[in-house]
């Protein structure tokens, strides 16, 4: 039978490297192997170890035998002249379970969580996820975070603290725009994401969090434009609505007048049945002629005043009570509405606690407000006024309205009011 | 004779009642203001004894608002509340404010003189409801009180957010309201729904 020794000196290179490789491919797998601390797989890339490298360094030891400084061992000699065939079957033997041990252990790699897939998902992760120690030394960061980094400041995320300083601040790279700084800044990159950025402090270990916001920052926008649109609606609507009263009391004005002119219609019929009749009561052909006469003539002389504080001193002069008024009313349509609401009580307030023949409304207005100041030539108050419905109600609005409303007694009763120009503004 | 005093600002239905009530032997017109802010005023300044007063007068002063502070100072003046808006609310406050009769105006003479009669003699006139609307494909009667509200802060302009924060509701309950008032109505959108309910009168906002 044909041994080792028997070999030619590139057959015996060719044997040698195949056994080498053998312990070469044992000794990589045995720290994974070792690591699972399984027994059979222990055992089994041992002995590949060990067998591989018996047979090599015996097979070895026999080549290097041919050196005249070396001297063969009888262990040696025999290892060398055994048939080949042996240690061929122990390395293919070997090889074949080394093999199979590595399948094994790829299959185990790929289907186990081990410590590397914790690291891979992390670094798959769409969040962008940076764990620091408090001064900032970056302990574990993810491959979204580094993109992130790079695509808002333009460089490495060296410390998670001054990465943290430059996103509050809003110093980021120019193509970048900076939808929302502070506590929780938010940037649109140059491809049109959306990136919001979180910070939390995790029992002495700093969080950094990016989170994708494309889709809420696209909604927020369209909801924007929708309510803008919607405001515009309102405000048209706030319009309308101030101009349908008038359009309604056309509208019924615009009835009544087909009334009248059916009513004289009727009351010519009448007539001419009365004058055909001759012995029937007048009276009611007259009436209804005078009632007809009565609006057509006043359709006729109808005016009606644009300053509502005429209809307030025509009342007043009605029954001889002088309404003085200086200035001229607010712009302001509801401020204006006040000021004749209050006018108004002023003015029954005068005649029914102070007797008084005349009433002086004040208005001027400056930058910030408008003022009105109602004083009268009626007895002035012995005692402290007390607030009664009326007047409660007319600083309740001043109130509301941002205004004040102060009342004085000497030397004489003095009512001011000022209501502010800005809406929302207060005094 | 029955004293009368108006509180009315379009002047033709103005003229129009006190043509009725010259024409009427028993009553006696007294005074014609346009505002209900001066309505309190004239009571004190004239003898009056019986008030036809509209709901929505010159420069926004409610005639209801009036009629109640009227009543706590003479209790003794009968208060008629006439008006040609549907609003449906209107009937309700003027219960609450003491209102002693309440007319939907028409151009009829004889209606308007003998619901003073009846409120003369101690009589409380009071429809007995809101005349139903058309509103769309429906009548204003199907729509929910709930919705009423809403419809009635909508015909002012206010967001959905607004009305919430008003009515004490989420804004997805305004919302499911409008949505259903479309529904119901057939409108298109809440604009049409607002400016058809505002024109038909049945809601009326009123500014506090």
């Amino acid at each position: 039978m044909i041994g080792f020794c028997d070999l030619n000196y590139a057959a015996k290179a060719v044997f040698l490297v195949f056994a080498f490789m053998n312990v070469c491919m044992s000794l990589c797998m045995m720290p994974g192997v070792f690591r699972r601390k399984r027994i059979v797989p222990d055992i089994l890339i041992s002995v590949c170890f060990l067998l591989s490298a018996a047979v090599l360094v015996l097979l070895a030891a026999h080549v290097k035998s041919y050196h005249p400084s070396w001297t063969s061992s009888p262990e040696v000699d025999i290892a060398a002249s055994i048939p080949l065939v042996i240690p061929v079957i122990i390395l293919l033997a070997v090889t074949s379970v080394l093999i199979i041990q590595a399948a094994a252990e790829n299959k185990y790699q790929r289907d186990s969580i081990t410590r590397s897939s914790v690291k891979e998902s992390f670094d798959y992760l769409n969040t962008g996820l940076c764990f620091a120690y408090r001064n900032g030394m970056v302990m574990l960061i993810n491959h979204r975070m580094n993109t992130l980094c790079h695509d808002i400041l333009g460089r490495d995320l060296q410390n998670a603290n001054t990465f943290w300083k430059s996103l509050c601040e809003g110093k980021v790279k120019e193509n970048v725009e900076v939808i929302s700084a502070g506590n929780n800044p938010s940037f649109l990159l140059s491809d049109k994401s959306v990136w919001t950025f979180s910070f939390e402090d995790i029992g002495g270990i700093t969080q950094i969090a990016a989170a994708e916001t494309t889709r809420q920052y696209m909604l927020t926008e369209e909801l924007k434009e929708k309510n803008m649109q919607l405001s515009v609606v309102n405000e048209r609507l706030i319009e309308y609505g101030k101009h349908v009263d008038e359009l309604i009391r056309e509208k019924e004005r615009l009835e009544t007048k087909v009334s009248i002119h059916r009513e004289l219609g009727q009351a010519l019929l009448a007539a001419r049945r009365y004058l055909q009749s001759d012995g029937e009561s007048p009276d009611e052909v007259v009436n209804m002629l005078k009632r007809n006469i009565s609006m057509l003539r006043f359709e006729n002389e109808a005016k009606s005043s644009d300053n509502p504080f005429d209809i307030l001193m025509k009342t007043a002069g009605s029954v001889g009570i002088d309404v003085g008024i200086t200035g001229r009313l607010p712009e302001a349509e509801s401020t204006a509405r006040l000021f004749f609401e209050a006018a108004s009580e002023a003015l029954t307030n005068a005649v029914r606690h102070a007797g008084a023949k005349k009433l002086n409304a004040d208005m001027s207005e400056d930058d910030i407000a408008y003022y009105i100041t109602f004083t009268n030539d009626g007895t002035i108050p012995q005692t402290e006024i007390v607030e009664g419905g009326g007047l409660s109600s007319i600083r309740r609005k001043c109130e509301q309205a941002g205004g004040t409303l102060s009342i004085t007694c000497r030397p004489e009763f003095k009512m001011d009011i000022s209501i502010p120009k800005k809406r929302g503004g207060n005094l | 004779m029955i004293n009368v005093l108006i509180v009315e600002d379009d002047p033709m239905a103005r003229q129009l009642l006190e043509i009725y009530i010259n024409t009427s032997e028993r009553y006696n017109h007294v005074q014609s203001v346009e505002s209900a802010a001066l309505a309190e005023f004239c009571c004190r300044t004239n003898d009056v004894d019986v008030i036809l007063m509209d709901v929505c007068t010159a420069m926004n002063a409610s005639g209801l608002e009036a009629a109640e502070k009227i009543k706590k100072s003479f209790p003794d003046i009968r208060i008629i509340i006439i008006t040609s808006q549907p609003e449906c609310s209107f009937l309700e406050k003027a219960h609450c404010a003491g209102v002693d009769s309440f007319w939907y105006k028409s151009s009829k003479a004889e209606e308007i003189l003998s619901v003073m009669d009846r409120t003369m003699a101690g009589e409380s006139v009071y429809p007995e409801s809101t005349p139903s609307l058309r509103l769309g494909d429906t009548f204003s009667d199907s729509l929910s009180g709930r919705e009423l509200e809403v419809l009635r802060e909508l015909v002012a302009g206010e967001s959905d957010a607004a009305i919430a924060e008003k009515l004490f509701m989420s804004v997805r309950t305004v919302k499911a309201h409008i949505h259903s008032m479309k529904e119901k109505t057939g409108f298109r959108n809440r604009t049409e729904l607002a400016v058809r309910a505002r024109e038909s009168g049945l809601v009326i906002y009123s500014k506090k």
